[in-house]
């Protein structure tokens, strides 16, 4: 249990920058994933917390105490690797009790607490396997279990579940979170999913290309990107954005497309003023927060042409073509028709983001 | 509901799952071996003439007293050849020595090669230190002996004058003194050869997992302990090979010890394959020669096997049970 502090953290192999400035405070207990496409730095950033690769530049401290020169076993940190990094020749027992060995722990403490780890993780009839003879989960499990075997003060995940097949990440993720504030220790979650990231995480920073892009709750991420890259990377299916101009009219500003107008709210309006905005702009909007209905003559406001439909079960996501532009649609199941046929989206305008065209900055 | 330490395995049948129990007639029908064997004829056939013909004529030859001069024909000495070894002191002799030698050879061998390999991994001059420590390899076996004899020489040798000059040797020789002889020629071997361990060991240190010596890190443990604990059983299979090739090469590379002692002084260098040498070559009782040569080749593959077993990878052992 201990906060973990980053303060001005650069990376770099060789010329290759793959940390730039990393600031980020994990509090006490915290459920931390650092999110973000490969290359962008995120396991980097976990190395260096482990201690098993050199911090370029800058500190990172474990409660008051900082840790640049401590080797990784005197950093009191459990880590699940990616592949899991089960020692082949010792069974799920020697394995889950090989850092309490290390740690010259006596035979009975380390019996008991490896019994109650599996106990936990439901893996006590394998004990005596070795690692070939278990399944991804399995091994998963194992990996798991070698962490919390002890107590320590981080545990640092670096994306653990990447490799189980869809079903079983999904049953993960909720026994993973769970786990977490069972244990209550500070932990640190590396991965480039952002569903594991919204779904178990108390806080969510976003990197990319070696730079932190927001840090916040999931439902700060959501709802509120700080800019393009965060706004298209969270979200299933991604975000659509559309090339548009402002325009001034007399109640307003309206926001202008090939396809449509939509005219902004005052509070929108004086968010683009107050930021500086240029004519040009990007603007975001998700595919849940368009209303679709088939048909050329429908109630909503803008009229397409429907492209391609996949329905999902229960959902179907429909993609379709408006003033020369594509966006996806997310809406419940029902009659639509087929590419090519015609069709009727509206926009919620208050869930709306605006970007700059060029930084990628949001305006909101 | 199914414990969650099932997910993912295959254990009880789920309720409502369509399955069927049967399989059609005919089912997994392997083509029949005789098309095999026709495949591999003309290796056979090969190898029969290469390796299967002298081992064939070699028992032959435990078999007789075979006769040097043209025409007059072998005579049937029965297991005579095989009988007169259980008394034959050299014999005996031979083999205590090959097992000291072989004994020397590989733990120093095995020890530096590791070292150097370990050195050399991930070293920033690899590839060059590399190429520089195999050259000792690409000798002629002959040609080490010679320069080993002349770096032992007693008047103008280097090794002699340096081992003088820190006061190990006392006047005599290196290669004539019956307790330093035998260092002497482990040295040359070690010198040649210990290159090859290292290579295969470096080769070996590459293909250890690096997230399971950072786990074991991250566990606890220093670079000793991660060393030991995680690289080597992982480099269990590599040394395996370094071994065998070694410890069958001592068996059979005599020509460092014929150009520098040729067995002496007083034998004590004198080796089981030098002395089959001497029966065979020197003495030309190719009957005798040829039954000691026998018991050599099956203690060879007898201990090949041993080998193997000691040492095989644990982790294919568990795989190769499951599977039968």
């Amino acid at each position: 249990m201990a906060s973990v502090t980053i303060t001005d953290v650069w990376k770099y192999y060789g010329k290759t920058m793959a940390v730039k400035e990393l600031n980020l405070e994990i509090r006490n207990n915290e459920f931390m994933c650092i999110l973000g496409p490969s290359g962008c730095g995120k396991s980097s950033t976990l190395r260096m917390l482990a201690g098993l690769e050199f911090i370029s530049s800058g500190d990172i401290y474990f409660d008051d105490v900082r840790v640049n020169d401590l080797p990784p076993r005197d950093r009191d940190i459990a880590m699940v690797f990616e592949n899991y990094a089960l020692y082949p020749h010792k069974t799920v027992y020697e394995n889950m009790a090989n850092p309490l060995k290390l740690r010259r722990t006596p035979k009975q403490e380390i019996e008991r607490r490896v019994r109650r780890a599996a106990e936990i993780l439901e893996i006590e009839p394998l004990l005596d396997r070795k690692p070939v003879e278990l399944s991804g989960g399995q091994k998963q499990r194992t990996a798991i279990g070698r962490a919390i075997v002890r107590e320590p003060k981080v545990f640092l995940f670096d994306e653990p579940i990447a490799h189980l097949d869809a079903k079983l990440r999904s049953h993960m993720r909720g026994e993973l979170k769970h786990l977490q504030r069972d244990l209550e220790t500070t932990t640190v979650y590396v991965t480039h999913d952002q569903l594991e990231g919204m779904s178990m995480a108390d806080r969510i920073a976003v990197m990319h290309e070696g730079v932190l892009q927001q840090l916040g709750t999931p439902e700060e991420i959501y709802n509120h990107p700080t800019n393009e890259f965060v706004a298209g990377f969270v979200g299933e299916p991604p975000m659509n954005f559309l090339d548009c101009t402002l325009e001034r009219t007399n109640v307003g500003l309206t926001v202008v497309h090939a396809g449509f107008r939509l005219a902004l709210s005052e509070q929108q309006a004086s968010l683009l003023t107050a930021g500086g905005a240029e004519a040009d702009v990007r603007i975001g909007i998700r595919p849940d927060n368009i209303a679709i209905e088939p048909g050329a003559d429908g109630a909503l406001e803008v009229p397409g042409e429907i492209f391609v439909t996949e329905p999902l079960g229960g959902d179907m996501v429909v993609e379709v073509t408006i003033g020369g532009d594509r966006v996806t649609v997310k809406s419940k199941i029902g009659p639509m028709g087929g590419p090519g046929d015609p069709c009727r989206i509206g926009f919620a305008v208050d869930k709306l983001h605006v970007f700059d065209k060029t930084s990628g900055v949001a305006y909101f | 509901m199914a414990s969650i330490a099932d997910i993912g395995v295959a254990s009880e049948p789920v309720r409502g799952v369509r399955t069927i129990d049967h399989h059609p007639e005919g089912f997994n029908h392997r083509p029949p071996r005789y098309y095999l064997l026709w495949l591999m004829l003309p290796a056979i056939l090969l190898l029969a003439g290469i390796s299967l013909y002298p081992l064939i004529w070699l028992i032959y030859m435990t078999l007789h007293e075979v006769q040097l001069a043209p025409g007059r024909p072998d005579v049937w000495a029965g297991f005579d050849n095989f009988s007169r070894l259980a008394s034959d002191k050299k014999f005996l002799r031979g083999w205590l020595t090959l097992f000291k030698y072989s004994a020397l050879c590989l733990s120093v061998e095995i020890g530096l090669g590791v070292l150097v390999a370990v050195i050399l991994n991930n070293n920033r001059f690899e590839k060059i230190l590399v190429t520089i420590f195999l050259m000792p390899m690409m000798m002629a076996p002959v040609i080490a002996g010679f320069l080993y004899m002349f770096l032992y020489n007693g008047t103008f040798g280097w090794y002699f004058w340096l081992l003088q000059s820190i006061g190990l040797l006392e006047g005599g020789s290196i290669l004539g003194n019956k307790f330093w002889a035998m260092f002497a020629v482990v040295a040359t071997d070690v010198w040649q050869w210990t290159p090859l361990i290292a290579l295969i060991t470096l080769a070996g240190l590459k293909r250890v997992p690096q997230e399971q010596l950072e786990a074991h890190m991250v566990d606890g443990a220093g670079p000793f302990r991660n060393f030991f604990s995680v690289a080597l059983p992982n480099l269990y299979p590599f040394l395996l090979i370094a071994i065998l090739l070694r410890f069958m090469d001592n068996f059979r590379f005599i020509d460092h010890i014929l150009i520098m002692t040729g067995g002496g002084p007083a034998n004590a260098t004198k080796i089981l394959p030098t002395y089959l040498f001497d029966v065979s070559f020197k003495f030309f009782e190719l009957g005798r020669g040829a039954a000691i040569a026998l018991t050599l080749l099956l203690l060879t593959i007898l201990l090949g096997l041993v080998l193997t077993k000691v040492f095989e990878d644990p982790t294919r052992k568990i795989r190769t049970e499951r599977e039968h």
